[in-house]
């Protein structure tokens, strides 16, 4: 399984001026503060910005893809490089076995995730691969003219940030941060074992 | 305001910004009554639209020469009365209009305490069951670029709902798009 991407969307991550935003802008204000520890999964991976700035501070890398349009582009970009592990995988149901990863990202694509349920489903996920204590960082798009023009087949279903942190607690991560600029970012743990 | 900013909000792109997307889902939210205060119109962009809706709009704008301009501007409609005022210390009696509004402005009122200052001010001015509504921009990169050198204190929406609560709102309704924060907030009946 994996997430259908409308033609406008997939231009969008494909082009270089929508890169260039995320890792210029949006990127460190995410990861700023934050320790991430040793073995980190980027989640639905795109086009690779979080992969590359990952790699860039040292970290050993999983990129999750589950965009198979954009899977090719991904690989020749890590080709070579053994701090990157390039896997197919489908976020709400994750490839990984629980516990494995010190932290995770997810930046803009959890609305790609067609209905909320199976969203929730794909939090759940993420909290399962974490360790205790674990972190997740990410970033979601907020519904709009733009976001609507961009999603021609109707398959998005975007993120209300009024009610994500609480999302976010009933999938039984702690310490839930939610900011709301024009990308809303989210910051959460799971929970320590003893917890 | 620096001037690439207000040569935005007094741009053509802008006012079809406010009259095609902006304004409409406002007016998803709620009817306009009849006689309506504007909080902070600048160039008046939200003026022009919502002056064709209502009965009788009064426009408060702090900025002596915005204010001027509005003036001139809206000359000749008999329904809008410019007045150049501080919002945050509002020249009306208690409870005499039946709805306030404010567009994109409240990021320029210079601190949270100011800011809640103005809440408490406008829900002064509403008469019982009166409703305050509007919307104002989300903070971002691209927002703080744009406010560079201005006073700039974006509001936060997951706040923002306590705060027009403790100003002496009764009820408050909130909706995030990317065109930014919607509040309608109600004094008690």
């Amino acid at each position: 399984m994996s997430l259908g991407l409308s033609e406008p969307f997939r231009e969008l991550y494909s082009s270089r001026d929508f890169v260039d935003s995320i890792e210029a802008d949006w990127l460190p204000w995410l990861v700023d503060g934050l320790d991430l520890g040793d073995e980190v999964v980027d989640l639905v991976a795109g086009p690779g910005p979080t992969v590359q700035l990952l790699r860039a501070a040292g970290r050993q890398v999983t990129a999750a893809q589950a965009v198979p349009a954009l899977t090719a582009q991904l690989a020749e970009q890590f080709a070579g490089d053994p701090g990157v592990d390039v896997v197919d995988a489908d976020p709400r149901k994750l490839p990984f076995p629980d516990g494995r990863f010190s932290a995770a990202t997810a930046v803009l694509w959890l609305h790609h995730v067609p209905s909320a349920d199976e969203q929730d489903q794909a939090l759940a996920e993420v909290l399962r691969v974490l360790r205790p204590g674990g972190v997740l960082a990410g970033l979601n798009a907020i519904d709009g003219p733009h976001f609507r023009r961009l999603d021609t087949d109707g398959s998005c279903v975007p993120i209300d940030p009024l009610t994500f942190a609480e999302r976010l607690r009933r999938a039984g991560f702690v310490d839930v941060s939610v900011t709301v600029w024009s990308f809303v970012r989210f910051i959460a743990r799971a929970p320590e074992a003893a917890r | 305001m620096n001037r690439e900013h207000l040569e935005l909000c007094s741009s053509a792109e802008w006012a079809d910004r406010l009259r095609t997307e902006l304004l409409p889902w406002v007016f998803e939210a709620m009817a306009l009554p009849d006689d309506l205060l504007e909080i902070g119109p600048g160039p008046g962009a939200a003026t022009a639209v919502l002056r064709e809706r209502v009965r009788r709009l009064t426009a408060v704008e702090s900025d002596p020469d915005l204010a001027a301009r509005l003036e001139e501007r809206f000359a000749d409609d008999p329904s809008v009365t410019v007045q150049h005022a501080d919002a945050t210390d509002l020249p009306f009696a208690d409870g005499g209009f039946d709805a306030a509004a404010s567009f994109t402005m409240l990021h320029h009122v210079p601190s949270a305490e100011l800011q809640d200052r103005l809440f408490a001010e406008v829900a002064r001015v509403l008469r019982p069951g009166g409703v305050f509504f509007g919307t104002d921009s989300l903070d971002g990169p691209g927002f703080q670029r744009l406010h560079a050198g201005d006073v700039c204190v974006p509001i936060d929406p997951l706040t923002l709902d306590e705060r027009l609560r403790r100003a002496g709102f009764a009820h408050v309704d909130l909706a995030v798009l990317s065109l930014g924060v919607r509040f309608v907030a109600r004094v008690a009946a």
